[in-house]
């Protein structure tokens, strides 16, 4: 039973941070507070990952749309010093705009042109503090100030300043805020309109259908190997199933005599078989289930920025491939066992 | 249950009736059969001993008769049903529901207790697990009631006999088939046995047919078939047999009779 737990949990664990960590991607972008997002043609949902190339003179203009509250051009780059982080080159009074301003729990707003700006789980994670200086493109930055989570990125430094080191004038992604009573869809039509449709290859995005565009999909092979681990759980599942099962068929063949001899048909053996396979799944997964909040605390405590979603559909499918194993692991072993005949099987030594 | 009404003309009726039953044993090519072309009527209501050298036949005469193992030729029938053309669902239900099997190794689940064991052949799907015979009073008949939870790879030899029977008793069988239930015992627990046997017998009606080695366990019975070579060789009724026998000589005052 704890092999198949451990062979669910695998599955689980896995699932429940790869969806989590796109559902958390997902709401931090939704807490920048726009309602739309332009990006250059063929760019990733996940900010970080789209190249600088647009125009940050763009976002001005945007302004001047029928509907647009504001406007404000992001750069961003993803460092991979330590560990794998999107940084956002941000203007902060436009960005102020849309986002409705940071909440700043130490320090203040940028003092400089290499200061940055950090969220309270950056500073958990990366045990840094007001004052502390990061290496961001082999430059250092010294933290001005430290915000709640939940504006996008986690690391903020001035866009002049990113743009400067990567693609000067360059951003990429606007994130527009639309005025109140001016819904985003037509808005959206408006920007798609603007300049004779100057627009028309960009990517302009929902801000409120985020959640249904990153996706495992959205992530090269991702998709694949989440199913490959889940196929690689049913395999164990069933070779699990199927050892223990079969060990029992020869290991108890006297045992099913008895049974048989007492009046148990083949269809019955079979069920008991089956049903045994079924519940040491079940079992098994009732396990796995407890031992992945246990798992997820653990780890949560040790990388407090990492997230676990694991939604009841997840837990279900998976459940449903985990008992199709367990059936046809249990399958062979219940077919042996109500084979054996009676008299053969009791006088098994 | 009691089954050993008469019928019109005196005949007691028979409630198992073996026609023509040949066995030979998968791969047992150029071997004489176990049991060649035997007839045997036996009536409701009686206890048959089955005697015979080894080899005999007679422990396959008794899984034939159980439907424990399918004849080659011939039929077994039990109230007038054909056991030998019962698909294994039909064996299945009849071993349950009117056959109950005593085996000289007990064949008990040993990892389960007395009580369990006596209620798992109720387990199988084939009666009521409200039946009117409760596992408590089966317990007492057989003298176990205190030992009831005990696991029965615990117990004696001679109580795991007594738990074999109760369990075969369970579902409230018209037959009881035993494959020398005594011939694990001492003689003190063999005496247990058959002395419960025999109230039993007495108590419920049941018809019994009893493999034994033993002349005195067998004196105990109605009736004697002695079987050589798959064959019945002697069928005689107990109480024909002469006091001057040596069987009753070397019985005189040692079992009931």
């Amino acid at each position: 039973m704890l092999m198949i737990s451990v062979a669910l949990l695998l599955g689980f664990v896995i699932k429940g941070l790869s969806n989590g960590v796109m559902q958390e991607k997902v709401e931090r972008t939704q807490g920048i507070g726009a309602d739309l997002m332009i990006q250059p043609p063929h760019s990733s949902y996940i900010l970080g990952l789209g190249e600088n190339v647009m125009p940050d003179g763009l976002a001005q203009k945007l302004t001047e749309v029928d509907g647009v509250e504001a406007a404000t051009p992001t750069a961003t780059n993803v460092s991979f010093t330590n560990r794998l982080e999107a940084i956002f080159g941000i203007d902060l009074p436009s960005f102020s705009r849309v986002t409705g301003g940071f909440v700043y729990v130490q320090g203040g707003p940028f003092s400089g042109p290499y200061t940055a700006l950090v969220d309270d789980v950056y500073t958990r994670t990366h045990h840094v503090h007001l004052g502390s200086t990061l290496n961001i493109l082999d430059h250092r930055f010294t933290i001005s100030g430290v915000v709640e989570h939940g504006r996008g990125a986690r690391v903020f430094v001035p866009l002049k300043t990113l743009q400067d080191l990567l693609a000067p004038g360059k951003c990429a992604v606007i994130f527009v805020k639309s005025a109140p009573g001016s819904p985003p869809g037509e808005v959206e039509t408006r920007l798609r309109e603007f300049a004779g449709g100057a627009l028309k290859d960009y990517q302009i995005t929902r801000m409120s259908d985020l959640a249904t565009l990153i996706t495992p999909s959205s992530f090269l092979g991702l998709r694949q190997f989440l199913l490959v681990i889940i196929v690689f759980a049913g395999i164990i599942n069933f070779l699990v199933i199927f050892l223990a099962l079969y060990v029992q068929v020869l290991g108890q063949t006297r045992e099913l005599g008895i049974l048989r001899a007492l009046g148990a048909s083949r269809r019955y053996m079979l069920r008991l078989f089956v049903g045994e396979a079924c519940l040491l799944c079940l079992f098994g997964g009732g396990l796995s289930l407890v031992l992945y909040l246990l798992t997820r605390s653990i780890v949560l405590s040790i990388y407090p920025a990492l997230h676990f979603m694991l939604p009841g559909g997840t837990v279900l499918r998976v459940g449903a491939i985990a008992l199709a194993s367990a059936v046809l692991g249990g399958a062979y072993p219940a077919y042996r066992a109500s084979a054996c005949e009676p008299i053969t099987a009791l006088a098994y030594e | 249950m009691n089954n050993r009404s008469r019928i019109d003309d005196g005949e007691p009726r028979a409630l198992i009736e073996v026609r023509a039953l040949t066995k030979i044993y998968d791969g047992a090519t150029g071997a004489p059969p176990a049991v060649n072309a035997l007839n045997l009527k036996i009536p409701a209501g009686q206890f048959a001993a089955i005697m015979g050298a080894s080899g005999s036949g007679k422990s396959t005469l008794l899984y034939l008769i159980a439907g424990l193992a399918k004849s080659t030729a011939g039929e077994v029938l039990v109230d007038g049903i054909s056991i030998s053309s019962l698909g294994d669902t039909g064996r299945a239900r009849m071993r349950n529901i009117r056959i109950g099997f005593v085996f000289q190794r007990f064949n008990l689940l040993g990892f389960l207790s007395a009580r369990d064991n006596i209620e798992a052949p109720r387990l199988m799907g084939w009666k009521s697990r409200s039946s009117p015979r409760s596992i408590d009073s089966l317990l007492e008949a057989v003298g176990l009631e205190k030992k009831r939870l005990r696991r029965v790879s615990e117990l004696s030899a001679g109580e795991q006999q007594r738990v074999a029977i109760a369990r075969a008793l369970i579902n409230d069988p018209d037959i009881l088939l035993a494959d020398e239930p005594t011939g694990n015992l001492d003689s003190r627990n063999a005496e247990a046995v058959l002395k419960l046997l025999l109230r039993l017998k007495s108590d419920l009606g049941l018809t019994i047919v009893m493999v034994t080695h033993n002349p005195e366990v067998a004196l105990c019975a109605d009736r004697i078939i002695q079987m050589k070579d798959g064959s019945v060789e002697r069928d005689l009724m107990t109480e024909e047999i002469e006091p001057s026998h040596e069987w009753v000589q070397r019985l005189e005052g040692r079992f009931p009779r």
